[in-house]
C-alpha cells in the first residue's frame, strides 16, 4: 500500500500495526490458505484439479459479492447488513420474473440490480429517518422482507433452457462466468474505496463518526449512499444465484449471511469501522470457500464441516474484538 | 387477549355456516356433528391450505359443522388453537402441525378432554395416524430408479447420491433409505463405495455448495443416480453436476413432486413421487371420522407404520407427470368424484 | 488596530436544554491577531457557546457577526465556510485514519486531471505535501504524516488538530481546552504553537481552566458564569485573582451591581 510508511514509527511502545497492517491480514490468511490447500492435496492428490477450482469458485461468487456489500456497510460504521438474505433473493426473483416475462436478458440483469439498490436505500431510508440502529434495522427488514416474499412467491427458478442460465452454468478461462464479475467488483470498488472523495469519507465516518461530523461530513448522505451501493452489490448477488442455481425458496439467502460475515472480518474489515481493504476479500472468500470442499475430499461429515466452520467464525470474531480492544491496525 | 378475541371471531364465521347447514339438513333432535381442523397455515404452501378446503367441502357433504383455525407453522398458536376447540365442543379434530414440538402437549390437551385427534404425516401417541407411508413412497421411488439405472447401465452405475436431509428426522431415513432399498431391489449388486451422501436440507439451493464438493470429491464419476429426501435435494445434485460440466449422465428420482410438474421441469430428473397432499381428508373421512360419527370409532392406530389410514404414494415418471392436473384441478376434481375415492386412485397413473 | 470591526461577534446568544438554561445571552467579542481567554466555572456556558460558534449546536437567539457581517451557523459546515475552525477537546481525529487524512478530512483535495477527478478521485500526493508543510509550520513535530493518528503522542494530535485548522481557519480558530490532556512539556510545546498562530494572522478563542497557561498566552480573557459573558479583562491590567474572583461571583461582573454582596454561593445547612 502507498500508504505505508515502515520508517515512520513515532516512538517505541507505541508501533502501530497499521504500518504492516495490510501484510499483517494477507500473510496468514495467504499461508492457511496454502496450507488448506497442501494438506488436502497431500491426503488427496485428485484435490488439485479443475473439478476443485469450479467448485470452490462457484461457491465464491456469491459471497465474494455479497462480501463487498458487507465490507462496505461494515468499513462505514453501520456493522453489518443482516438484511442480505432478503436482498439477494428478492433481486433474484425480480431477474426470474422479469425473464419469464421474456425481457432482454441485461434489461432484466440491470432492473434486478436496482431492485437490490432500492432494498438498500429503503434501509438507510429507516436507519437515517427513523435514527435506529443499522443493524436492528436491518434485522427488522429482513424479517419483514422475508415474510413479504413468502407472500408473493413460494419456488422461482430462472428458465432451464435460456441464455440466462446458460451463462451462470458456463466458463471463461476455465473459470465460472459468474465469478467474474465478483472479482471484478471486487477490484473496483477495492480501487475506488480509498482513493475517492466518498470513499475517504465514508471510512472517516466508519472510523469516527463525531469526527466526521464534526468536519461537515454528512452522516446520512453516507448511510443512503453505502446502504444502496451495498444494496446494488447484493442485488448483482443476486442475479448470479439466479443464474447458475436451481430453483429457489424465499429463505434461500439465509445460509449466505454467516459466511460472509465471516469473510468480510478474516478479510480485516473489522466490524467497528473505519478500516479494511477490500481486496483481501478475494483472499478471505477464496480460503472459507475452500474449507468445505477440502472437508468433503478429507471425507469429514457435513456434521464436521458445520462445526469446523463455526468455529472459524468464532476466531475470526474473536480476533475482531482484539484487534477492536487493543485499538491497533 | 386480543389475539384469543380474533380467533373466537373467525370461530363464529363457521359456526354461524354451520348452523345454516344444520338447519337445512335432516333435522335431528341432537347436536349436530362438528370436525375442527387445524391447517398448517404456513405462508410457503399452497397445499396446505388445500387441505382445508377438501375436509370443509367433505363435512358440508355430510351435513357437519366444520371449524378451520390456522396454526399459523407456530408451536403456541396451535397450542391455543386446541383450547379454542375444546371450547367449542369439538367431536373430532384434524392437525396439520408444522411444530411437532408441541404434539404430545396437544395429544395431552385433547386426551382430557375427550377429543379424538387426527394427524396427518407426523406421529404421535393418541393421535389417529393419517399419512403417506413414507416408507413404501422411498420403496416405489427407488424401485422406478432402479429401472432406469438397469436400462441404461446395466446396473454399473459409477456414483449413487443421496440428498438427505437429516432435519425431517425418520422420514428422511424412510424416503431417503427407502430410495436406497428400492434400488437395490432393482441392483443388488451395486458396491458399498459408490454410495455416497450430501446434507441437501431438502432445498435446491441451499444443498448445492455441499453436492458440488461432493461431486468434486469423485471426478471420475460420470454415471450418477441421485435420490432423496424431495425433489429439492435432489436437484441440488443435479444443479451441481450442470455447474461442472458434467450432467451429461445423472439422473435423479425424487419424493414429493414439488419439481415434476410445470414447464420448467429438469431434463434431469426422471421422475418423481406424488403424495397428493391435498387429498388426506378423504382419507381421514372415510377410515376415521365417518366410523367416529357413527358412533363405532376405530382403534387408535398412531403408528406410521400401522397407521389408521394409509395415503398412497404414487411415484411417476417426468414424462407421466406432465399429465397429472394442477392443484386447483385435482382439488375440484376430488371433491366432485364419489364418495371415498382418493386422489390416488383418480390421478396416479400407476397405480 | 483594535477599533475596528470585529473579527467575530457574538451578541446575547441564548440556549435552552429542555427547562434548563444554558446561556442567557452571552456575548463576546474577538479582535483581529489577538488570543481571548474564555473561562468559568463548569456550568457556566463555555461548551455551549463554543458549540454554536462551531455549529454543532443552535442557538435560540441572538446574534453572530463575522467582519461586521451577520452570519448565520447553522452546521458545522456553515461555521467552516465562515472561516471559523473548531479544535475540540476530544480533537475531532479518526484514529484509523493518517495524519494527512485527518488534516484533510472533509475538505479532500481532488485531482487535477480531468479523468480520474470524473470518478471523484483524490489527489493523495497534494494532500500529503501540503500537509507536511503546515505541520512543520508549528513548533510540535509529527515525523510522518503518513502514520495513523492513534500511534501520535497526545501533543502530536493536538498538533495535528491545530495544524488543521490552521490550514483551514483563515480567520478564526477556537481551542477547547487544548492542554487538558497533556503533560508539562507537551503543554509547553503546544503553548507555543498556539501563540505562533498570531503571525499565521489567524485570531484565537482559547477556552481552558488554566488560568497561569491563559495568563502567558492570551491578550484579554471573557469570563462566563451562570450562562452570561460577564467581564472581559485585558491580562495586562489584570490578576489571576481577578479572574477567579469573577468566576466564583467573589468580584461582581461589569454589569451585576446587584450581586455585589452575594459572594459565592453557599449551601444551606
Amino acid at each position: 500500500m502507498a500508504d505505508i510508511d515502515t520508517s515512520s514509527t513515532s516512538s517505541p511502545g507505541r508501533l502501530s500495526l497499521s504500518n504492516f497492517g495490510v501484510w499483517g491480514t494477507i500473510l496468514p490468511l495467504a499461508s492457511a490458505w496454502l496450507v488448506l490447500i497442501a494438506v488436502t492435496g497431500a491426503v488427496r492428490s485428485d484435490f488439485l484439479a479443475h473439478q476443485t477450482v469450479l467448485a470452490v469458485a462457484f461457491t465464491m461468487a456469491v459471497v465474494g459479492t455479497l462480501a463487498v456489500g458487507q465490507a462496505l456497510v461494515a468499513i462505514s460504521g453501520s456493522m453489518v447488513d443482516l438484511s442480505q438474505p432478503t436482498s439477494l433473493i428478492l433481486s433474484a426473483l425480480v431477474a426470474v420474473r422479469l425473464l419469464e416475462l421474456e425481457f432482454a436478458v441485461t434489461l432484466a440483469v440491470a432492473i434486478a440490480v436496482l431492485s437490490g439498490a432500492a432494498w438498500g436505500f429503503l434501509n438507510a431510508l429507516i436507519i437515517v429517518y427513523g435514527k435506529i440502529n443499522p443493524v436492528i434495522v436491518t434485522l427488522a427488514t429482513n424479517f419483514i422482507g422475508l415474510a413479504a416474499l413468502f407472500l408473493v412467491f413460494q419456488i422461482a427458478e430462472s428458465p432451464i433452457n435460456s441464455s440466462f442460465r446458460a451463462f451462470g452454468l458456463g466458463s471463461t478461462l476455465g473459470i465460472p462466468n459468474i465469478w467474474w464479475p465478483m472479482v471484478a467488483l471486487i477490484a473496483v470498488v477495492g480501487f475506488f474505496l480509498p482513493r475517492t472523495r466518498y470513499g475517504r469519507r465514508a471510512i472517516a465516518v466508519g472510523g469516527s463518526r463525531f469526527a466526521a461530523q464534526a468536519r461537515g461530513i454528512s452522516l446520512p448522505k453516507t448511510r443512503f449512499a453505502i446502504f444502496t451501493a451495498a444494496g446494488a452489490a447484493a442485488g448483482l448477488a443476486g442475479v448470479l444465484f439466479a443464474c447458475s442455481s436451481g430453483p429457489f425458496t424465499p429463505s434461500g439467502g439465509v445460509v449466505y449471511l454467516l459466511p460472509v460475515i465471516a469473510a468480510v472480518i478474516l478479510a480485516g474489515v473489522t466490524l467497528s469501522g473505519g478500516r479494511g481493504n477490500l481486496w483481501i476479500l478475494l483472499l478471505s472468500v477464496g480460503f472459507l470457500s475452500t474449507v468445505p470442499t477440502s472437508l468433503v475430499f478429507l471425507g469429514l461429515s457435513s456434521d464436521w464441516q458445520a462445526i469446523i466452520q463455526g468455529l472459524i467464525l468464532v476466531v475470526a470474531v474473536a480476533i475482531d474484538g482484539y484487534e477492536a480492544r487493543r485499538g491497533t491496525r | 387477549m386480543n389475539h384469543l378475541s380474533l380467533r373466537a371471531l373467525a370461530l363464529s364465521a363457521p359456526l354461524a355456516l354451520g348452523i345454516a347447514i344444520a338447519s337445512t339438513g335432516s333435522g335431528m333432535a341432537q347436536d349436530t356433528f362438528k370436525v375442527g381442523m387445524a391447517v398448517g397455515g404456513m405462508e410457503c404452501c399452497e397445499w396446505m391450505k388445500s387441505q382445508g378446503d377438501v375436509a370443509r367441502a367433505l363435512a358440508a357433504q355430510r351435513g357437519w359443522d366444520y371449524y378451520e383455525l390456522s396454526n399459523k407453522g407456530d408451536a403456541p398458536t396451535a397450542l391455543k388453537n386446541a383450547g379454542l376447540f375444546i371450547q367449542e365442543d369439538v367431536d373430532v379434530v384434524i392437525q396439520f402441525n408444522g411444530q411437532p414440538s408441541v404434539n404430545p402437549a396437544l395429544a395431552q390437551r385433547f386426551g382430557s378432554a375427550g377429543v379424538p385427534v387426527i394427524t396427518y404425516d407426523i406421529a404421535e401417541e393418541g393421535m389417529y395416524f393419517v399419512g403417506i407411508d413414507n416408507l413404501a413412497a422411498g420403496l416405489a421411488g427407488g424401485e422406478a430408479l432402479g429401472q432406469i439405472v438397469k436400462e441404461k447401465w446395466n446396473c454399473e452405475p459409477d456414483l449413487v447420491i443421496s440428498a438427505e436431509g437429516a432435519g425431517a428426522g425418520i422420514v428422511n431415513t424412510w424416503r431417503t433409505g427407502g430410495m436406497r432399498d428400492g434400488l437395490k431391489r432393482v441392483c443388488p449388486d451395486i458396491p458399498e463405495e459408490k454410495w455416497v451422501s450430501f446434507e441437501s436440507v431438502g432445498q435446491a439451493t441451499v444443498g448445492l455448495p455441499a453436492a458440488r464438493d461432493l461431486l468434486a470429491a469423485h471426478p471420475n464419476a460420470k454415471r450418477m443416480a441421485v435420490v432423496g429426501l424431495n425433489d429439492g435435494g435432489v436437484l441440488a445434485a443435479i444443479n451441481a453436476a450442470e455447474q461442472l460440466g458434467r450432467a451429461d449422465e445423472i439422473i435423479g428420482w425424487g419424493q414429493d413432486g414439488a419439481f415434476i410438474t410445470g414447464p420448467n421441469v429438469n431434463p434431469h430428473l426422471a421422475g418423481s413421487v406424488f403424495y397428493f397432499l391435498e387429498g388426506y381428508a378423504v382419507y381421514a373421512f372415510r377410515d376415521v371420522i365417518d366410523h367416529i360419527a357413527s358412533g363405532n370409532p376405530p382403534p387408535v392406530k398412531h403408528d406410521a407404520g400401522d397407521p389408521a389410514s394409509r395415503v398412497q404414494p404414487c411415484p411417476v415418471s417426468a414424462e407421466q407427470a406432465q399429465n397429472v392436473p394442477g392443484l386447483q384441478e385435482r382439488v375440484a376434481m376430488l371433491l366432485e368424484a364419489p364418495a371415498g375415492t382418493t386422489a390416488y386412485d383418480l390421478f396416479c397413473p400407476n397405480k | 488596530m483594535n477599533d475596528g470591526p470585529f473579527v467575530l461577534e457574538a451578541r446575547d446568544m441564548e440556549r435552552m436544554f429542555g427547562p434548563v438554561v444554558a446561556l442567557a445571552g452571552a456575548s463576546l467579542q474577538l479582535r483581529r491577531h489577538e488570543v481571548l481567554g474564555l473561562v468559568g466555572d463548569n456550568g457556566a456556558g463555555k461548551s455551549t457557546l463554543l458549540k454554536i460558534l462551531s455549529g454543532v449546536l443552535n442557538a435560540h437567539a441572538g446574534e453572530i457577526f463575522i467582519d461586521g457581517r451577520a452570519v448565520q451557523i447553522r452546521r458545522a459546515q456553515d461555521a467552516m465556510d465562515a472561516g471559523i475552525e473548531t479544535v475540540y477537546q476530544d480533537l475531532a481525529l479518526v484514529d484509523t485514519m493518517t495524519a494527512y487524512q485527518n488534516v484533510y478530512l472533509g475538505r479532500e483535495e481532488l485531482a487535477k486531471h480531468w479523468f480520474p477527478r470524473m470518478f471523484d478521485m483524490l489527489d493523495d500526493r497534494l494532500m500529503r505535501k501540503r500537509a507536511r508543510e503546515v505541520i512543520d509550520s508549528l513548533a510540535v513535530k509529527i515525523p510522518s504524516v503518513n502514520v495513523s493518528a492513534k500511534g501520535m503522542s497526545g501533543g502530536q494530535r493536538q498538533c495535528l488538530a491545530i495544524g488543521r485548522a490552521l490550514l483551514w481557519g483563515r480567520r478564526i480558530v477556537i481551542l477547547d481546552e487544548p492542554t487538558a490532556a497533556l503533560g508539562v512539556r507537551e503543554s509547553e510545546q503546544v503553548l507555543r504553537v498556539i501563540r505562533e498562530l498570531r503571525s499565521h494572522d489567524i485570531s484565537v478563542i482559547v477556552v481552558s481552566h488554566n488560568m497561569q497557561q491563559l495568563m502567558e498566552i492570551a491578550d484579554r480573557i471573557t469570563v462566563m458564569r451562570l450562562g452570561r459573558t460577564i467581564a472581559t479583562r485585558a491580562v495586562n491590567e489584570a490578576s489571576v485573582s481577578t479572574i477567579v474572583g469573577l468566576i466564583t461571583g467573589a468580584i461582581p461582573g461589569d454589569n451585576e451591581k446587584d450581586y455585589e454582596n452575594s459572594g459565592s454561593i453557599t449551601v444551606p445547612e
